[in-house]
């Protein structure tokens, strides 16, 4: 060895020497961060009102505390700005945040943006309402088909097996409303006596719906109504207490409010079917993290149904359902 | 083990073993230290905050137990409940707590009696269904704490509430009847009080319902009913109280459990073990790294620490492997640390002493030859003494007297200059003398049958010589020219100074030499019989032994021609040369 090799070797050895030393005293030096702390999420809601989307927000919540991840959060006022909810979600994709948890409200228009994110490398995460022009990881939601097929099962039951019935949809109602609307009608084949009579198309808040209704109602003689989404449900229930016709016309409707409740306890409404929104969050924050460290999310996740009548809406894990919010 | 190895290797090994035995020894107990210190800490942590969290609640939960007694005396022990004295104290006792939601007053059929605030009640509901209803009447006596639900009662009020609720004896209209009383609170306080609890990063606070095992308050309880999570229980229930180790799930996770022993809750603190203990995986990569980078710098230090000491006496190696290979002027360098250095001055010193040995042999040995080879020219050879006596006993037979005269001087003279007084060294004149006489004798000898002529300068005769040097040269003379030669011949001795040297020749007009003749008395192979017995080598050696080697005897000879032989050596003053020779 001679004088020059064994001088460099000397130097070598002792910057590595240097360097461990640094590190041991100064912890992080030498460390990649890869820890879920530095981790950003964002999550693209279709609103921030009503319990639903609260208790939506409170999963996520729930999910940010548990992993300490960083959450970001848009939404829009209105279930039905979809140009908004796009226009937000790509400009969301410039902060790069490492996943993005989606509630679209339109399937065909948000195509452009899950192709920006795959080529952003940007794992999205579907929840609520399930996208099918681009490519996402997961699907975290309710299977909103059977749930319509459920429906009209449930509201065939209250009425025996026969009867005319329309549909209250909801122009915000979005991808679920579509679903639950096929559900709806293929059920309703299988009813030889039940039949579809009528859709009735709102918009806007639930009194708006409760007009449409009773302009329906006027205009046709009904034995019972599946009102698609909340909004409509609303709409339709107030509508038939209005007419004090809740005994007469079976409704059925989605997912649930403390007026809706209430209604439900007055007998206005006979079923809801429910979903468990927190979940649906907490499990939208949790995959987008596996999906942003690498690892494979399933790529659909059903999030369980509830029926919800008069009785068993104080049960005490339906209660924490739809009650979520301690006041 | 350590046998064949270098010093820098042992040296390295050595030190780099014990440090590293030294670091690891030290850390281990360190961090076992640490370790112990950070899980008690973990412990007493989650602890307390779960202690502190029970003692609020069960502080709450007292207060509100007492207003609760407090109003529950003022109606029992009240006239009529529906004097507005009553409600209006009721309402002042309410206003003292924010938290208060309703107070309710029922009959034993569940028919309202009197409520506060008054707000319209739902019109299909019967109380008697309810829970805290029945749990009144079953425990009379005994007030009812119910878990948090979401009361029932009023019109477009869905609020979450803990229900207190007594039976109660009651005077209405006059009349003394059983009924139950029924105080709600908001849940908002304790869920609020817990939410905000926080244990690390992740860890949480829950609420057991002691009885039953029900969940009062969890942050994740929709998770755990939509089974997505899982909430270990066991071990709270089975405990009253302390902090303990859960591994049932994946994390490993503490578990504090405090009991509130008003409501018979539990209140349970979940923190995790690995969040606690992040300090110390911490400490654990900081040792590993400085371990590592005390080795580094041990390597580094020893390998030049033990180069340091290793090179001198490398160095010193080769400077012994070259006085092996009989070099002894060089010295080995002195350097590095102090036993290298000492090493090196003894190993200096030691060669000094065989150099002075070694030479103290080589004069010895230079001068106990000296001594013999003069012992051999000492030598008068008998035969040559036998000859010349043999000579003047003709002679005398012949009435040559006066050549017998000559003769015997001759031979006396020899005698003398030859035994000298012992000394080697005597002047050219004496020696010259000495060579006339030998001569003078062996001209009478061989009748005549050579002439000589002695030439020497006058300059030269004072100078010393070694002693019988030159008799040899001329019976060499004799024996190989004149002898066997026919013809009368003649020998020639000339001194002269060459510069600083003497020159010596002997030469005669003989036979000559051969080449091998010539190199056979060189080598001292041939010794006459008839001569003195003192060899031409015998002059060689002695003449190199006292002047050095660049001196000594020259041949010059050519067959038919005659051989001259040249003797050269420095010119010295006699005293000088004595000093010389008695020096040695």
């Amino acid at each position: 060895m001679n004088r020059r090799r064994r001088v460099i070797i000397s130097i070598l050895i002792f910057v590595t020497a240097a360097v461990l030393l640094l590190s041991a005293f100064n912890p992080g030096f030498l460390e990649r961060k890869s820890r879920t702390s530095d981790m950003t999420i964002q999550v693209i809601l279709r609103s921030n009102e009503g319990d639903y989307w609260q208790n939506v927000a409170m999963g996520a919540q729930a999910a940010v505390k548990e992993f300490g991840i960083t959450m970001y959060v848009t939404n829009s006022y209105d279930q039905g700005d979809i140009e908004g909810q796009l226009q937000a979600a790509m400009q969301s994709l410039e902060t790069k945040p490492d996943a993005i948890v989606l509630a679209a409200s339109d399937d065909e228009s948000f195509g452009p943006f899950l192709k920006a994110a795959a080529d952003r490398h940007i794992p999205v995460i579907a929840i609520d309402s399930i996208l099918t022009s681009g490519k996402t990881k997961s699907y975290i939601g309710m299977d909103n088909y059977t749930a319509g097929k459920e429906a009209l099962d449930e509201l065939a039951n209250q009425l025996d097996g026969q009867g005319d019935i329309a549909i209250v949809t909801h122009t915000a109602a979005g991808i679920n409303g579509r679903l639950r609307e096929q559900g709806i009608r293929d059920a309703a084949a299988n009813h030889p006596d039940i039949h579809l009579v009528d859709r009735v198309m709102c918009s806007g808040d639930h009194d708006s719906c409760s007009a449409s209704v009773s302009k329906e109602l006027q205009e046709q003689k009904l034995d019972g109504i599946v009102a698609i989404n909340i909004v409509s449900s609303i709409g339709a229930a107030m509508e038939l207490k209005k007419e004090q016709a809740g005994e007469r016309i079976k409704l059925i409707g989605f997912d649930s409010s403390p007026e809706l409740l209430e209604m439900m306890q007055d007998n206005q409404l006979q079923k809801l079917i429910v979903q468990n929104p927190f979940s649906m969050g907490y499990l939208g924050i949790k995959y987008a993290m596996e999906a942003a460290l690498g690892h494979k999310v399933p790529s659909r996740v059903e999030i369980e149904r509830k029926l919800i009548d008069k009785k068993n809406m104080f049960w005490k894990d339906n209660q924490k359902l739809l009650f979520p919010v301690v006041q | 083990m350590m046998r064949g190895k270098s010093i820098q290797y042992i040296l390295s090994v050595s030190i780099i073993l014990f440090s590293v035995f030294i670091i690891i020894v030290v850390s281990t107990v360190l961090y076992g230290r640490f370790a112990t210190t950070a899980e008690e800490n973990a412990f007493r942590n989650s602890q307390q905050i779960v202690d502190q969290v029970s003692y609020s609640l069960e502080n709450n939960v007292q207060a509100t137990a007492d207003l609760f007694n407090m109003m529950y005396h003022t109606i029992s022990l009240s006239g009529d409940v529906d004097s507005e004295t009553i409600r209006r104290q009721l309402e002042t006792m309410m206003s003292t707590r924010a938290d208060t939601v309703s107070l309710a007053l029922f009959d034993e059929k569940g028919q309202l009696v009197m409520d506060l605030p008054n707000v319209a009640m739902k019109q299909a509901l019967d109380v008697r269904s309810e829970g805290w209803f029945q749990s009144a009447l079953d425990t009379p006596g005994h007030l009812s704490i119910s878990l948090p639900h979401v009361q029932n009662l009023y019109k477009e009020q869905f609020r979450w509430v803990v229900s207190l609720s007594k039976s109660i004896t009651i005077n209405h209209n006059g009349k003394s009847i059983q009924g139950v009383l029924l105080l709600d609170v908001n849940f908002n306080t304790i869920d609020e009080l817990s939410d905000r609890v926080s244990l690390g990063e992740k860890g949480y606070v829950y609420i057991l319902d002691e009885s039953a095992g029900n969940i009062v308050y969890h942050p994740q309880l929709q998770l755990i009913y939509a089974g997505l999570k899982d909430e270990n229980v066991e071990l709270a229930l089975k405990h009253t109280y302390g902090s303990f180790i859960d591994r049932t799930a994946d994390d490993t996770k503490i578990i504090s459990v405090q009991t509130i022993g008003n409501v018979g809750w539990k209140v349970v603190g979940v923190s995790y073990k690995n969040e606690a203990m992040t300090s110390i995986s911490e400490l654990n990569r900081s040792m590993f790294q400085l371990l590592l980078a005390l080795i580094l710098i041990v390597v580094l230090l020893s390998s030049i620490v033990s180069r340091r000491i290793s090179r001198p006496i490398k160095q010193l190696e080769l400077s012994m492997k070259n006085v092996e290979h009989g070099n002894f002027e060089q010295t080995a360098i002195g350097e590095g640390p102090l036993e290298v250095w000492q090493l090196a001055d003894r190993f200096n010193i030691m060669i000094g002493t065989i150099k002075k040995l070694m030479r103290q042999i080589v004069t010895e040995q230079e001068s106990k030859r000296k001594y013999e080879l003069e012992a051999l020219q000492a030598q008068i050879n008998p035969h040559f003494l036998y000859n010349t006596l043999n000579s003047v006993v003709r002679m005398v037979g012949m009435n040559k007297n006066e050549e017998v005269t000559t003769m015997i001087t001759s031979l006396s003279r020899l005698f003398r200059i030859s035994l000298g007084k012992g000394k080697s060294v005597i002047t050219i004149a004496d020696e010259l003398e000495h060579a006339r006489n030998y001569l003078v004798i062996q001209q009478m000898r061989f009748k005549n049958k050579f002439d000589y002529s002695i030439e020497a300068d006058e300059a030269v005769l004072n100078y010393a010589t070694l002693k019988l040097i030159i008799q040899p040269l001329i019976e060499n003379a004799l024996v190989h020219g004149i002898e066997p030669s026919v013809d009368k011949g003649h020998i020639k001795v000339k001194v002269k100074l060459d510069g600083q040297d003497i020159v010596i020749e002997v030469s005669d007009d003989g036979l000559g030499m051969s080449e091998e003749r010539l190199n056979q008395v060189m080598t001292g192979q041939v010794t006459s019989s008839k001569g003195s017995g003192v060899g031409v080598t015998n002059v060689q050696e002695r003449i190199r032994l006292f002047y050095g080697q660049t001196y000594g005897l020259h041949f010059d000879s050519e067959l038919e021609e005659g051989t001259m032989v040249t003797i050269r050596f420095p010119a010295m003053e006699l005293e000088q040369a004595e000093g010389r020779d008695q020096a040695e």
